[in-house]
Protein backbone atom coordinates (compact mmCIF):
# COMPACT_ATOMS: atom_id res chain seq x y z
CA UNK A 1 0.00 0.00 0.00
CA UNK A 2 1.39 3.21 -0.56
CA UNK A 3 1.33 6.68 0.21
CA UNK A 4 -2.78 8.10 -0.06
CA UNK A 5 -4.00 11.39 -0.19
CA UNK A 6 -6.54 12.64 1.86
CA UNK A 7 -10.24 12.26 -0.03
CA UNK A 8 -8.13 10.78 -3.20
CA UNK A 9 -7.75 6.90 -3.94
CA UNK A 10 -5.25 4.52 -3.66
CA UNK A 11 -5.40 1.57 -5.16
CA UNK A 12 -4.43 -1.54 -3.84
CA UNK A 13 -5.17 -3.41 -6.90
CA UNK A 14 -3.97 -2.37 -10.32
CA UNK A 15 -7.59 -3.11 -12.44
CA UNK A 16 -8.98 -0.79 -15.06
CA UNK A 17 -10.02 2.77 -13.56
CA UNK A 18 -13.84 1.96 -14.25
CA UNK A 19 -14.90 1.78 -10.75
CA UNK A 20 -15.76 4.70 -8.44
CA UNK A 21 -17.11 5.00 -5.08
CA UNK A 22 -21.04 6.80 -5.46
CA UNK A 23 -21.74 9.56 -3.80
CA UNK A 24 -24.40 6.85 -2.29
CA UNK A 25 -21.37 4.85 -0.71
CA UNK A 26 -21.95 2.23 -3.47
CA UNK A 27 -20.54 1.65 -6.42
CA UNK A 28 -20.85 2.56 -9.44
CA UNK A 29 -20.03 1.82 -12.75
CA UNK A 30 -18.15 4.15 -15.32
CA UNK A 31 -17.66 3.26 -18.94
CA UNK A 32 -16.03 0.54 -19.87
CA UNK A 33 -16.15 -2.44 -18.23
CA UNK A 34 -14.90 -3.21 -14.61
CA UNK A 35 -13.35 -5.97 -12.67
CA UNK A 36 -13.40 -6.37 -8.92
CA UNK A 37 -11.23 -4.30 -7.26
CA UNK A 38 -9.97 -3.36 -4.12
CA UNK A 39 -9.98 0.69 -3.02
CA UNK A 40 -8.44 1.96 0.15
CA UNK A 41 -9.52 5.50 0.81
CA UNK A 42 -9.06 8.11 2.79
CA UNK A 43 -12.26 9.41 3.17
CA UNK A 44 -12.70 13.12 4.07
CA UNK A 45 -16.17 11.94 5.33
CA UNK A 46 -15.71 10.22 8.27
CA UNK A 47 -19.53 8.34 7.88
CA UNK A 48 -18.05 7.38 4.73
CA UNK A 49 -15.18 5.58 6.10
CA UNK A 50 -17.76 3.91 8.30
CA UNK A 51 -19.59 2.40 5.27
CA UNK A 52 -16.63 1.75 3.54
CA UNK A 53 -15.56 -0.25 6.69
CA UNK A 54 -18.75 -2.03 7.22
CA UNK A 55 -18.58 -2.75 3.79
CA UNK A 56 -15.43 -4.37 3.66
CA UNK A 57 -16.61 -6.19 7.02
CA UNK A 58 -19.63 -7.72 5.14
CA UNK A 59 -17.04 -9.37 2.89
CA UNK A 60 -13.98 -10.27 5.41
CA UNK A 61 -16.51 -12.10 7.70
CA UNK A 62 -18.51 -14.25 4.90
CA UNK A 63 -21.38 -12.70 4.43
CA UNK A 64 -21.25 -11.82 1.05
CA UNK A 65 -19.17 -12.85 -1.95
CA UNK A 66 -18.33 -11.97 -5.48
CA UNK A 67 -21.69 -11.46 -6.91
CA UNK A 68 -22.43 -9.23 -4.87
CA UNK A 69 -19.23 -7.00 -6.61
CA UNK A 70 -21.36 -7.86 -9.43
CA UNK A 71 -24.49 -6.54 -8.49
CA UNK A 72 -22.28 -3.30 -7.70
CA UNK A 73 -20.67 -2.95 -10.62
CA UNK A 74 -24.37 -2.97 -12.53
CA UNK A 75 -25.30 0.45 -10.11
CA UNK A 76 -24.95 3.33 -12.69
CA UNK A 77 -26.46 6.51 -13.05
CA UNK A 78 -29.49 5.59 -14.22
CA UNK A 79 -30.15 3.11 -11.73
CA UNK A 80 -28.12 5.09 -8.67
CA UNK A 81 -29.94 2.62 -6.07
CA UNK A 82 -29.67 -0.88 -8.14
CA UNK A 83 -28.05 -3.00 -5.22
CA UNK A 84 -30.46 -2.00 -2.41
CA UNK A 85 -33.09 -2.46 -5.19
CA UNK A 86 -32.22 -5.89 -5.78
CA UNK A 87 -31.87 -6.88 -2.38
CA UNK A 88 -35.04 -5.70 -1.40
CA UNK A 89 -36.51 -7.72 -4.56
CA UNK A 90 -34.46 -10.95 -3.01
CA UNK A 91 -36.12 -10.50 0.62
CA UNK A 92 -39.58 -9.62 -0.93
CA UNK A 93 -39.47 -12.72 -2.91
CA UNK A 94 -37.78 -15.48 -0.51
CA UNK A 95 -39.92 -14.95 2.05
CA UNK A 96 -42.53 -16.53 -0.42
CA UNK A 97 -39.98 -19.41 -0.63
CA UNK A 98 -39.46 -19.76 2.96
CA UNK A 99 -42.92 -20.15 3.72
CA UNK A 100 -43.39 -22.67 0.90
CA UNK A 101 -40.37 -25.14 2.82
CA UNK A 102 -42.35 -24.02 6.29
CA UNK A 103 -45.69 -25.82 4.77
CA UNK A 104 -43.38 -28.65 3.04
CA UNK A 105 -41.91 -29.09 6.27
CA UNK A 106 -44.79 -29.75 8.17
CA UNK A 107 -45.99 -32.51 5.89
CA UNK A 108 -45.66 -36.40 7.08
CA UNK A 109 -44.08 -37.91 5.45
CA UNK A 110 -41.69 -35.26 3.91
CA UNK A 111 -41.82 -35.13 -0.16
CA UNK A 112 -37.95 -34.51 0.15
CA UNK A 113 -37.78 -33.77 -3.66
CA UNK A 114 -39.92 -31.21 -3.13
CA UNK A 115 -38.04 -29.79 -0.85
CA UNK A 116 -34.63 -30.21 -2.21
CA UNK A 117 -36.72 -28.49 -5.19
CA UNK A 118 -37.89 -25.43 -3.44
CA UNK A 119 -34.54 -25.16 -1.89
CA UNK A 120 -32.87 -25.18 -5.53
CA UNK A 121 -34.56 -22.48 -5.96
CA UNK A 122 -33.82 -20.30 -2.97
CA UNK A 123 -30.16 -21.08 -3.38
CA UNK A 124 -30.09 -19.86 -6.50
CA UNK A 125 -32.19 -16.12 -5.59
CA UNK A 126 -29.60 -16.25 -2.56
CA UNK A 127 -26.83 -16.61 -4.73
CA UNK A 128 -27.80 -14.13 -7.28
CA UNK A 129 -27.21 -11.15 -4.52
CA UNK A 130 -23.88 -12.55 -3.27
CA UNK A 131 -26.10 -14.16 0.05
CA UNK A 132 -22.55 -16.49 0.56
CA UNK A 133 -23.10 -17.87 4.43
CA UNK A 134 -27.11 -18.45 3.44
CA UNK A 135 -26.05 -20.26 0.35
CA UNK A 136 -23.97 -22.63 2.32
CA UNK A 137 -26.45 -23.51 4.91
CA UNK A 138 -28.55 -23.98 1.76
CA UNK A 139 -25.89 -26.71 0.77
CA UNK A 140 -26.54 -28.47 3.55
CA UNK A 141 -30.31 -28.45 3.77
CA UNK A 142 -30.23 -30.20 0.49
CA UNK A 143 -27.56 -32.48 1.47
CA UNK A 144 -29.67 -33.94 4.26
CA UNK A 145 -32.93 -33.76 1.63
CA UNK A 146 -30.30 -36.27 -0.12
CA UNK A 147 -29.98 -38.41 2.66
CA UNK A 148 -33.54 -37.97 3.35
CA UNK A 149 -32.62 -36.95 6.88
CA UNK A 150 -36.21 -35.16 8.07
CA UNK A 151 -33.76 -33.81 11.36
CA UNK A 152 -31.70 -32.73 9.46
CA UNK A 153 -33.83 -30.81 7.90
CA UNK A 154 -35.37 -29.24 10.25
CA UNK A 155 -32.47 -28.03 12.01
CA UNK A 156 -30.55 -26.63 9.36
CA UNK A 157 -33.85 -25.01 7.63
CA UNK A 158 -34.11 -22.86 11.12
CA UNK A 159 -29.91 -21.80 10.53
CA UNK A 160 -30.87 -21.27 6.85
CA UNK A 161 -33.28 -18.81 8.48
CA UNK A 162 -31.12 -17.42 10.90
CA UNK A 163 -28.09 -16.60 8.03
CA UNK A 164 -31.44 -14.88 5.84
CA UNK A 165 -32.35 -12.76 8.89
CA UNK A 166 -29.05 -11.39 9.94
CA UNK A 167 -27.73 -10.78 6.39
CA UNK A 168 -30.83 -8.93 6.05
CA UNK A 169 -30.57 -6.77 9.22
CA UNK A 170 -26.64 -5.97 8.31
CA UNK A 171 -27.72 -4.94 4.74
CA UNK A 172 -30.17 -2.60 5.86
CA UNK A 173 -27.69 -1.01 8.14
CA UNK A 174 -25.11 -0.68 5.55
CA UNK A 175 -27.79 0.99 3.15
CA UNK A 176 -28.98 3.30 5.63
CA UNK A 177 -25.31 4.41 6.51
CA UNK A 178 -24.45 4.51 2.90
CA UNK A 179 -27.38 6.67 2.36
CA UNK A 180 -26.47 8.75 5.29
CA UNK A 181 -22.89 9.22 4.17
CA UNK A 182 -23.51 10.22 0.41
CA UNK A 183 -26.78 13.03 1.88
CA UNK A 184 -23.41 14.26 3.95
CA UNK A 185 -21.25 14.94 1.60
CA UNK B 1 -29.63 -35.84 -33.81
CA UNK B 2 -30.26 -32.28 -32.27
CA UNK B 3 -28.24 -30.19 -29.84
CA UNK B 4 -25.17 -28.53 -31.80
CA UNK B 5 -23.53 -26.15 -30.20
CA UNK B 6 -22.03 -24.14 -32.76
CA UNK B 7 -21.40 -20.44 -31.64
CA UNK B 8 -18.72 -18.94 -33.85
CA UNK B 9 -17.11 -15.99 -32.03
CA UNK B 10 -14.63 -13.83 -33.40
CA UNK B 11 -12.53 -11.29 -31.68
CA UNK B 12 -14.59 -8.10 -32.38
CA UNK B 13 -16.91 -9.23 -35.01
CA UNK B 14 -20.31 -10.30 -34.45
CA UNK B 15 -21.01 -13.84 -33.34
CA UNK B 16 -22.09 -16.24 -35.73
CA UNK B 17 -24.86 -18.41 -34.79
CA UNK B 18 -25.18 -21.58 -37.02
CA UNK B 19 -27.80 -24.20 -36.48
CA UNK B 20 -28.64 -27.85 -38.00
CA UNK B 21 -31.49 -28.31 -40.09
CA UNK B 22 -32.64 -31.61 -38.28
CA UNK B 23 -36.04 -31.07 -38.41
CA UNK B 24 -38.34 -33.74 -39.71
CA UNK B 25 -37.49 -33.82 -43.87
CA UNK B 26 -34.84 -30.96 -43.32
CA UNK B 27 -31.45 -31.33 -44.84
CA UNK B 28 -29.49 -32.07 -42.15
CA UNK B 29 -26.75 -29.29 -42.98
CA UNK B 30 -25.28 -26.53 -41.00
CA UNK B 31 -27.03 -23.23 -41.75
CA UNK B 32 -26.33 -19.86 -40.62
CA UNK B 33 -29.35 -18.12 -38.58
CA UNK B 34 -29.84 -15.04 -39.71
CA UNK B 35 -30.32 -13.11 -36.12
CA UNK B 36 -30.18 -9.07 -36.58
CA UNK B 37 -27.98 -7.23 -34.58
CA UNK B 38 -26.07 -4.41 -34.15
CA UNK B 39 -22.43 -3.88 -34.93
CA UNK B 40 -21.08 -4.71 -31.72
CA UNK B 41 -24.12 -7.14 -30.46
CA UNK B 42 -24.09 -4.27 -27.96
CA UNK B 43 -27.54 -2.45 -29.04
CA UNK B 44 -30.49 -3.22 -30.77
CA UNK B 45 -30.68 -6.96 -29.55
CA UNK B 46 -34.34 -7.66 -28.47
CA UNK B 47 -33.80 -10.09 -25.90
CA UNK B 48 -36.93 -11.86 -24.35
CA UNK B 49 -35.71 -13.20 -20.90
CA UNK B 50 -37.58 -15.91 -19.22
CA UNK B 51 -36.99 -17.12 -15.58
CA UNK B 52 -39.11 -17.98 -12.38
CA UNK B 53 -36.42 -16.03 -10.07
CA UNK B 54 -37.66 -12.46 -9.62
CA UNK B 55 -34.77 -11.33 -8.40
CA UNK B 56 -32.62 -12.79 -11.13
CA UNK B 57 -34.91 -11.29 -13.76
CA UNK B 58 -34.26 -8.36 -12.76
CA UNK B 59 -30.40 -8.41 -12.88
CA UNK B 60 -30.14 -10.03 -16.04
CA UNK B 61 -32.55 -7.12 -17.27
CA UNK B 62 -29.74 -4.58 -15.55
CA UNK B 63 -27.03 -6.72 -17.25
CA UNK B 64 -27.89 -7.17 -20.70
CA UNK B 65 -28.52 -3.74 -21.45
CA UNK B 66 -30.50 -4.40 -24.85
CA UNK B 67 -34.44 -4.35 -25.37
CA UNK B 68 -35.27 -7.06 -22.98
CA UNK B 69 -38.46 -8.20 -22.13
CA UNK B 70 -39.05 -10.05 -19.18
CA UNK B 71 -41.04 -13.08 -18.62
CA UNK B 72 -41.40 -15.11 -15.74
CA UNK B 73 -43.84 -18.06 -17.22
CA UNK B 74 -42.88 -20.37 -19.92
CA UNK B 75 -46.49 -20.21 -20.92
CA UNK B 76 -46.42 -16.64 -21.07
CA UNK B 77 -43.03 -16.43 -22.99
CA UNK B 78 -44.74 -18.51 -25.11
CA UNK B 79 -47.66 -16.58 -25.90
CA UNK B 80 -45.87 -13.29 -26.44
CA UNK B 81 -43.41 -14.95 -28.83
CA UNK B 82 -46.78 -16.34 -30.58
CA UNK B 83 -47.83 -13.38 -30.92
CA UNK B 84 -45.06 -10.84 -31.40
CA UNK B 85 -42.77 -13.30 -33.19
CA UNK B 86 -40.99 -10.07 -35.22
CA UNK B 87 -40.28 -8.27 -31.85
CA UNK B 88 -37.61 -10.44 -30.69
CA UNK B 89 -33.95 -11.73 -31.78
CA UNK B 90 -32.92 -13.87 -28.96
CA UNK B 91 -34.52 -15.73 -26.66
CA UNK B 92 -32.46 -16.48 -22.89
CA UNK B 93 -33.90 -19.07 -20.57
CA UNK B 94 -33.84 -20.57 -17.38
CA UNK B 95 -34.07 -24.39 -18.16
CA UNK B 96 -36.40 -24.98 -15.09
CA UNK B 97 -39.43 -22.36 -15.60
CA UNK B 98 -42.71 -23.73 -14.38
CA UNK B 99 -45.67 -24.07 -16.34
CA UNK B 100 -43.21 -26.35 -18.69
CA UNK B 101 -42.08 -29.89 -17.76
CA UNK B 102 -38.27 -29.91 -18.07
CA UNK B 103 -37.68 -28.46 -21.70
CA UNK B 104 -40.45 -27.86 -23.39
CA UNK B 105 -40.42 -24.14 -23.76
CA UNK B 106 -37.30 -25.17 -25.81
CA UNK B 107 -39.00 -27.45 -28.20
CA UNK B 108 -41.92 -25.28 -28.77
CA UNK B 109 -39.74 -22.31 -30.00
CA UNK B 110 -37.81 -24.59 -31.63
CA UNK B 111 -40.47 -25.90 -33.45
CA UNK B 112 -42.53 -22.60 -34.09
CA UNK B 113 -39.83 -19.67 -34.54
CA UNK B 114 -37.08 -19.88 -36.14
CA UNK B 115 -35.24 -17.91 -32.85
CA UNK B 116 -31.60 -18.52 -31.52
CA UNK B 117 -32.71 -20.05 -27.59
CA UNK B 118 -29.89 -19.83 -25.01
CA UNK B 119 -30.39 -21.94 -21.79
CA UNK B 120 -28.80 -21.15 -18.56
CA UNK B 121 -29.21 -23.61 -15.75
CA UNK B 122 -27.08 -24.75 -12.47
CA UNK B 123 -27.92 -27.85 -13.27
CA UNK B 124 -24.06 -29.07 -14.21
CA UNK B 125 -25.27 -33.21 -13.89
CA UNK B 126 -24.32 -34.99 -16.85
CA UNK B 127 -27.79 -36.60 -17.22
CA UNK B 128 -29.08 -33.06 -17.82
CA UNK B 129 -26.97 -32.76 -20.64
CA UNK B 130 -27.55 -35.30 -22.34
CA UNK B 131 -31.06 -34.74 -22.29
CA UNK B 132 -30.53 -31.66 -23.02
CA UNK B 133 -28.39 -32.66 -26.55
CA UNK B 134 -31.14 -34.92 -27.41
CA UNK B 135 -33.27 -32.30 -27.89
CA UNK B 136 -34.09 -30.73 -31.07
CA UNK B 137 -33.05 -26.91 -32.15
CA UNK B 138 -31.09 -26.15 -28.99
CA UNK B 139 -28.05 -24.52 -29.83
CA UNK B 140 -26.30 -23.32 -26.81
CA UNK B 141 -26.41 -25.02 -23.31
CA UNK B 142 -24.88 -22.79 -21.12
CA UNK B 143 -23.92 -23.62 -17.75
CA UNK B 144 -24.04 -21.05 -15.21
CA UNK B 145 -22.45 -20.85 -11.94
CA UNK B 146 -25.03 -21.19 -9.49
CA UNK B 147 -23.94 -17.84 -8.34
CA UNK B 148 -26.39 -16.50 -11.11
Amino acid sequence: MGKTVRGQWHREILSSPSLSLSPMGGWQRNKGWSHSVTFTRMERNPLQRQVAYMRRSLFDQGYLDEQFVQLEDLQDDANPNFVEEIVTLFYTDSARLIHNIEQALESRPLDFIRLDDYMHQFKGSSSSIGAKKVKNECTQFREHCSARSAEGCVRTFQQVKQEHTILRRKLETYFQLARQAGLAN
Amino acid sequence: MGGETHTIRREGEVPEFWRKDNRLGGTNKPYKVNVVVSDQFSTGLKVLVVDDDVTRLRILEQMLRYHVTTCSQATIALNILREKKDCFDIVLSDARVPGMIDYKLLEHVGLETDLPIIMMSADGRTGAFVRIEALKNIWQYVVRKITL
